[in-house]
């Protein structure tokens, strides 16, 4: 059993947020699961994004599915936070350098016209339990996004970012599985919301970042105990490696 | 509305995290019209300088600085200065105008927030005490690492675009990142 959650400094016990990922996730109570989330690590991430993504999200140069990874994996850790925090003050440190622009006359006045308007309410459906930023995404009830099948165990959704080349979308791996071993044209970069995969690099639990180029070809093997879900988000299509990624037809649409 | 002139108190000596409560614990005109006094014409001095024209950049600044007096409850003066703040709202708001995306942004009350570990009551500086260090650390960057910042932030390139632009190696492009973001971080653990 979970100790109390007065243990824990925000009141919320790490294995209690593994577990409402877990039932959002995989549509399971997590003690359906043979491994609980229980297990998993301490909560806070291992494999972290590299500072210069940091800086592209700080300094509001990141694509919107790049945005959108950066600020999940800021969810989970709070040594990324506190790095994204100290650019975000350099890039203050620099508008505060620029000579300033008077704002034309009566522009005072007009906002203070406006301070009483209601608020229009923007984000109708986010769906409930997930990380915030990525909620914002999904929808929920009728509107929420379907799961597609790719078959070998890999479920597939797309979410809705801006139309780009970078995509996002949320992959959910069978426990056991393998993925087709591949390369990359552009840039991976993948953030695990539950369970936990291995490759040559090490294990990637929740909230562990991994970004992969055209330099790295892997095969991610899932853990055994539970499926994996992760974000994912490429700029190119992946490059199967080997002949039987030639066969594989399903992994092409990624 | 009527013609009713609003009449503000002087409030040019108020540190502006006093405005900003006045503002979330009094919805108070005067602090708000104070704190729009003193960062507005910054704001529309970056979105100009980031390509905006003069209307675009004043329409931005009057849906951030709504965005102030809306969200003035949310601010927490251990995270951020007013300063860096405002800046972010403003960041945010250029993103959903200007490039048509939404901009995905952690929310500091997220049930799901990992909690960061508290520091000691006496290694904490304040965010105020925080920034001056760090503006220490920015000023004394290498010219190298600085132009890089600069480029990236008034430019808006992303590390990837820098590397594409300039020729330098993207490895070289972003151990620079690594480096200036070293000092600045080692400026604010005060070592």
């Amino acid at each position: 059993m979970p100790e109390s959650r007065e243990n824990f400094p925000d009141g919320i016990d790490p294995a209690w947020r593994g577990a409402r990922i877990s039932r959002i996730l995989i549509g399971k109570e997590p003690w359906e699961t043979r491994r609980s989330t229980v297990h998993t690590k301490s909560g806070l991430p291992e494999h972290h994004p590299e500072e210069a993504l940091l800086l592209d999200y700080a300094f509001g140069n990141a694509a919107e599915a790049v945005a959108l990874i950066l600020a999940i994996h800021l969810v989970f850790c709070p040594r990324c936070r506190a790095t994204v925090a100290a650019m975000e003050s350099a890039a203050s440190r620099l508008v505060e350098g620029l000579p300033s622009r008077p704002m034309r006359e009566a522009a005072l006045d007009r906002l203070l016209l406006r301070l009483d308007e209601p608020e229009a309410v923007a984000e109708p459906d986010a769906a409930l339990g997930y990380p915030a930023p990525l909620a914002a995404y999904l929808g929920s009830g009728e509107q929420a996004r379907p799961w597609r099948k790719l078959g070998r165990g890999i479920e597939q959704l797309v979410l809705p970012t801006a139309p780009s080349a970078t995509r996002a979308m949320l992959l959910r791996v069978a426990a056991g599985r393998r993925m087709p071993k591949h390369t990359h044209r552009g840039n991976e970069l993948t953030l695990v919301l539950q369970g936990d995969y291995s490759d040559q690099y090490g294990r990637y639990a929740q909230g562990d970042f991994e970004a992969a180029d055209g330099s790295l070809t892997h095969s991610p093997a899932i853990g055994k105990d539970e499926p994996c879900v992760s974000l994912v988000v490429l700029d190119a299509p992946l490059r199967l490696a080997g002949a039987l990624g030639r066969i594989i037809n399903p992994f092409v649409q990624l | 509305m009527s013609g009713e002139p609003i009449i503000l108190a002087d409030l040019g000596e108020v540190e502006p995290a006093a405005l900003v409560a006045r503002v979330a614990e009094g919805a108070d005109r005067s602090a708000f019209a104070e704190l729009f006094r003193r960062f507005a014409p910054r704001l529309k001095a970056y979105l100009m300088r980031l390509g905006a024209d003069e209307g675009g950049a004043e329409e931005v600044v009057q849906e951030a600085m709504l965005t102030v007096w809306r969200r003035a409850a949310t601010f927490d003066a251990r995270q951020a200065s007013v300063a860096t703040w405002i800046f972010t709202i403003a960041r945010n708001k250029r993103i959903d105008r200007f490039r048509r995306e939404r901009r995905p942004e952690f929310d500091p009350h997220d049930p799901m927030l990992a909690p960061a570990a508290d520091p000691a009551p006496d290694e904490s500086l304040g965010a105020q005490q925080e920034e001056c260090r760090l503006a220490e650390a920015l000023a004394a960057l290498p010219a190298e690492q600085a132009d890089l910042l600069r480029l990236a932030f008034f430019d808006s390139l992303s590390h990837a675009d820098i590397a594409a632009r300039s020729g330098l190696p993207l490895g070289t492009v972003k151990s620079r990142v690594r480096l200036a973001l070293g000092r600045l971080r080692r400026a604010l653990d005060g070592s």
